[in-house]
């Protein structure tokens, strides 16, 4: 029992060296898709570990090298922020979440290990700006304010991604009737004008 | 009557709208849509989320858009999750019959679907995360219609317009989006990808930008739709966003290597990020010297795009400042600079981002031949490397 589970945990452990995957693969179970390798162990970057060996830092392992403590993040505090919304500017890395190999965050800490860049820039002052309305409360509760900011939403935004209908929203924010087809519209105006 | 929905989902949907109005228009920098976010998001409740509707996932996607424009990347990332799993839990992502559904809301759900697809992608890739291998999608792209063309009562969809209008960006961002996630699988799978694929990839991209319609090209002029010429640029920004991305891993593994940036093959990988780059940086300069346009929802991709492509020639000054080609990147990263710092004036990310590439690179602009040779470097051929 103890000599077959042995194998059988050996057996288990060099499949994982050779692909990289985790260990819950069934063995024999064909039917399973296949998992994608670790990209730290996929064939092209086991050749460079070798080729280059002793030749300079390896970017690759350092991504995720980043101590995985250090990739939670706390975005609730509205003072200051570490992170940016484009993944490009953090140069610390810290608190940012993973940053995956795509991702300008990336590109930093690649020219970081290749020695292009320095780490931690000290000089560089970042901005931690709170920002708050700089507009008065009255003006921001105001109606009019209001819909003025509706009114920007349908038109610089809306225009790309149209992810409410603006007759219909429109409708529902002021609780009246939405845009009928005209023909009904018409009816309408008719029925009410005949009423009169 | 057309009541506002009772699921809780109003509250933080309306308020949303208004900070996202505000943030995208010209007073963005009035920071107003700090109110309208906090009461949005004190409207949040876990009860909330154990409901379902679709104005509740047009809430959490365009929380989730707004979180990540105003910075806080990982919440956005969370938010969008959360309204990835409500929409397939509320079917956005299949097509319903007639006799099921009005045509309108089968409409408007269309939109909300891809909306949300276009987004999810686009962050995935922004931060280098998985891409979503969605199977069993079967909603169609919506129509290139205005949403006059839409009333509650329609019976039948009418044609798409040969025009500009509300959905003509989402419909072409959804295809690009499509040949962005390959691209994203690509990159993930290994760090330094096979050239022939990206190239491959990239000459979709290029397929994709010629077949656009010839409302929604570059130079495409017509006043009557000139709430469109935005959305246009910014799609195209975009498709070379991606064409930089694909190639990069080349210029980093010449890097790696310390091989000589060699830039004369027009079809290597650093070839292609480079002129992908140029290409980017003098289409948003331009752009942004030549418009009066200055509004939030401009000025988030502009500075966006402008700098990952900034960086380019940047990596390339950076580690062969004596190549022959660097007079042209410091060319254009003094181009950039400049909008950069122009924009800045209203995105203070943007500001930041100008400060770090002037601490980067500011010294090599500015004396570009006094620079201090690093140790004799290994390898092959050694390029002078000056360590900032």
């Amino acid at each position: 029992m103890e000599i077959s589970f042995a194998i059988h945990t050996v057996e288990v452990e060099s499949q994982n060296a050779a692909q990289g995957t985790n260990p819950v693969r069934q063995l024999g179970d064909e039917t399973q898709s296949a998992w994608l390798p670790d990209p730290r162990v996929s064939s092209e970057s086991a050749s460079h570990l070798t080729d280059e060996a002793g030749f300079g830092p390896l970017n690759e392992h350092d991504v995720e090298l980043e101590r995985a403590d250090a990739l939670e993040w706390d975005e609730s505090s509205d003072l200051a922020y570490t992170a940016d919304g484009i993944g490009s500017l953090s140069l610390d890395g810290k608190g940012i979440g993973y940053m995956g190999p795509q991702s300008g965050n990336a590109l930093l800490r690649s020219l970081q290990a290749s020695s292009i860049l320095l780490r931690n820039r000290e000089n560089i002052s970042i901005p931690r700006i709170s920002p708050e309305p700089l507009l008065s409360e009255d003006l921001i509760h105001s109606t009019t304010f209001r819909n003025k900011c509706l009114d920007y939403y349908f038109q610089y935004f809306s225009n790309a991604y149209p992810i409410l209908h603006e007759g219909y929203f429109r409708a529902q924010y002021a609780g009246r009737e939405p845009l009928l087809d005209i023909s009904e519209m018409l009816i309408l105006m008719i029925r009410g004008a005949t009423e009169a | 009557m057309l009541p506002k929905p009772k699921d809780g989902s109003w509250p933080v949907l309306f308020n949303i709208v208004l900070a996202i109005g505000a943030y995208s228009s010209e007073i963005s920098s009035q920071n107003a849509d700090i109110h309208f976010y906090r009461q949005a998001f004190q409207s949040l409740s876990l009860s909330t989320l154990q409901r379902g509707s679709l104005s509740l996932v047009q809430a959490l996607t365009l929380m989730a858009n707004y979180l990540q424009k105003r910075n806080k990347p990982n919440s956005g990332f969370t938010f969008l999750g959360l309204a990835m799993n409500m929409a397939q839990g509320i079917g956005l992502h299949r097509e319903f019959s007639e006799t099921s559904i009005s045509t309108f809301t089968m409409e408007i759900r269309r939109r909300v679907w891809w909306t949300l697809f276009i987004f999810d992608s686009g962050a995935r890739l922004t931060f280098g995360r998985p891409t979503l291998n969605l199977t069993g999608i079967n909603t169609r792209l919506p129509r290139n219609l205005d949403d006059k063309d839409l009333s509650v009562d329609l019976d039948e969809l009418p044609p798409s317009k040969d025009a500009p209008t509300v959905t003509s960006s989402l419909i072409w961002q959804s295809k690009l989006a499509k040949l962005s996630n390959i691209a994203n699988e690509r990159l993930l799978e290994s760090r330094l990808p096979q050239l022939a694929t990206m190239v491959a990839l990239e000459d979709k991209i290029l397929l994709w930008q010629k077949t656009l319609p010839a409302y929604m090209q570059a130079d495409f002029y017509d006043p009557d739709f000139e709430e469109f010429h935005v959305p246009r640029m910014v799609l195209l920004w975009r498709s070379m966003h991606i064409r930089i991305v694909i190639h990069r891993p080349f210029v980093l593994d010449q890097i790696r290597r310390r091989a000589t940036f060699d830039l004369s093959n027009p079809n290597s990988g650093p070839s292609r990020c480079v002129d992908a780059a140029r290409e980017c940086i003098l289409s948003i300069v331009n752009f942004w010297n030549s418009s009066k346009s200055r509004h939030g929802a401009l000025i988030w991709y502009a500075f966006y795009w402008l700098v990952t492509a900034t960086f380019v020639p940047i990596t390339c000054l950076l580690y062969d400042p004596q190549h022959t080609a660097s007079s042209d990147w410091r060319q254009l990263v003094e181009m950039s600079k400049t909008v950069l710092d122009s924009l800045g004036a209203f995105e203070v990310t943007a500001l930041r981002a100008a400060q770090i590439i002037d601490d980067i690179v500011g010294k090599t602009l500015r004396k570009p031949f006094q620079i201090l040779r690093a140790a004799p470097i290994f390898g092959k051929q050694t390029p002078s490397t000056a360590k900032y």
